[in-house]
């Protein structure tokens, strides 16, 4: 566990050090990851089915804002489908563009859970979401999550419709539509889904030790029970090895984000930008690391006659290590809310002659 | 030279509008009135053109039906069907946003009442130092 820490600390300063372009990989890793899910599970254009593609699309999302990630996701999975059907391509646009109207343009966050949800189940991982919702927001997620179930359950009877139909007709949405309808796995994921958020948003808000743990532990073991459940009482036919595995490994991500999530939110350094009058300003607020020097306090019980004046000499001690400590709590708070600044201000050559001659 | 003094407060009026950002600062200015109706209005008119678009992916559905049946369908009844239930959904729309953009509107007043605060103070350490500036938007890139 003291590894663990000293790690946590080492990757924490590092993150501090080189923010700006770990956030940019971070950035171009997740658009990379999107559309290289979305080319596996309906990789049909040849054009767009292709590493180039997924490297550009990284690139994209590494300097847009991630609003242009969803839009560019939506409209790289139209393009896969009007590859082999355009009607279906017309009304999967159609579909997204009601999530958009209907939910997206009001709640943006949930479009990322929205287009997680099929990117992560490409990837055999969907019960991460579940537990990381639980764990980082509200029981209202369940919402986004079921839209994003529903939506991998789309994707997937539009690829069984399409490799098992042979003509192209706007009868090829009335199939998919009553194939989706009639899908007993989409309906069983979304309500053990929804069962696991609420349980481990609820765990994790006890006050009780280990509460996250406690959380990531009791989501993913209630995944895997209630999926087996499912599958012995509906027979939905559930692969049970590749649930294990997928809950093995969604378990450890979860635990590895939990780990590092709330450190590296406040690690990294801030740059601001303004100017006024005479100076353009460019400011990097770097945050205080808040690091206390560990204390060693030894008592002695076993000498009782020479304790009497320890103990005192002890008690003043603790008093004054209480009082240091109440005072280091007192800066920390108003450190908190600062940050400890570093100017970069361009100065003219008139300001350097003054600088020069004031010295 | 540098004054640390006015950079400091700069410095913090800068990351309140990064924080914070254009939108609710802009938004800040708006009457509760203008701004409850102004978000009300985004949200009717996003839900007529999904709703719209969801008639249009229904009638695709049934396209067979609507081919075969052209002559006969009774149109005054479908319309009441279609727009019955846009009406109601425009009404709960309405209300519902009403009362959630009325509270978001006291949220983000709350918000930036910090941020004018350090812009008064700003504006103080001008008029203290004699050097008012013409231009209010120097604060901020």
């Amino acid at each position: 566990m003291t590894q663990l820490l000293v790690f946590k600390e080492q990757v924490q300063k590092f993150y501090q050090n080189y923010a700006l372009v770990l956030n940019t990989l971070f950035r171009f890793a997740i658009g990379f990851i999107v559309f290289y899910a979305i080319n596996r599970v309906i990789g049909y254009s040849p054009l767009l089915n292709q590493t180039w593609a997924e490297v550009l699309s990284g690139c994209i999302s590494m300097v847009f804002p991630v609003q242009v990630l969803l839009f560019l996701a939506s409209v790289f999975i139209v393009l896969q489908i009007a590859y082999v059907s355009n009607y279906l391509a017309i009304t999967m646009a159609m579909m997204l563009a009601v999530l958009y109207f209907m939910y997206i343009r009001f709640l943006p966050k949930h479009g990322f859970v929205i287009l997680a949800m099929p990117v992560l189940y490409a990837l055999n991982i969907p019960y991460v979401l579940p537990v990381l919702m639980g764990l980082v927001a509200a029981p209202v997620s369940v919402i986004p999550i079921g839209f994003g179930v529903a939506i991998y359950y789309l994707i997937s009877d539009m690829v069984y419709v399409i490799n098992t139909s042979t003509e192209d007709t706007i009868n090829i949405y009335k199939l998919v539509m009553q194939q989706l309808s009639s899908d007993t796995q989409m309906y069983v994921s979304v309500f053990i889904f929804a069962i696991v958020t609420i349980v481990v948003y609820f765990i994790r808000n006890r006050k009780t030790d280990y509460a996250f743990e406690v959380a990531i532990i009791t989501g993913s073991f209630l995944n895997l029970i209630l999926f087996l459940v499912v599958n012995y009482l509906m027979d939905i036919n559930i692969n049970i090895l590749s649930l294990l595995g997928g809950i093995a490994v969604s378990c450890l991500l979860v635990w590895i984000i939990q780990v590092f999530r709330l450190p590296l939110n406040y690690a990294g350094a801030e740059n601001l930008q303004f100017e006024d009058d005479e100076y353009y300003y460019y400011v990097r607020a770097v945050p205080k690391m808040n690091v206390t020097a560990a204390r060693k306090k030894v008592k002695h019980f076993n000498t009782r006659n020479s304790t009497d004046n320890k103990e005192l000499e002890a008690e003043e001690q603790e008093a004054d290590i209480m009082a240091q400590d109440k005072a280091d709590l007192k800066e920390n708070k108003d450190i908190g809310r600062g940050h400890d600044f570093d100017f970069t201000v361009s100065l003219d050559k008139e300001d350097l002659e003054e600088i020069e001659k004031e010295n | 030279m540098v004054n640390e003094e006015k950079t400091r407060i700069m410095i913090k009026v800068a990351r309140h509008e990064k924080e914070l950002g254009e939108k609710v600062i802009n938004e800040g200015s708006y009457y509760k009135s203008d701004y409850v109706r102004l978000h009300t209005l985004s949200v009717i008119f996003n839900f007529s053109v999904a709703y719209a678009l969801v008639l249009v992916l229904f009638a695709l559905y049934n396209i067979d039906y609507i081919f075969l049946n052209f002559v006969t369908i009774n149109y005054i009844k479908l319309f009441i069907e279609i727009f019955v239930p846009y009406l109601s959904i425009i009404i709960a729309c309405a209300l519902v946003s009403g009362i959630y953009y009325t509270d978001q509107y006291k949220r983000d007043r709350e918000k930036i009442k910090e941020y004018y605060s350090e812009l008064k103070r700003l504006e103080k350490y001008y008029s203290d130092s004699g050097k008012e500036t013409a231009d209010d938007t120097v604060t901020g890139v």
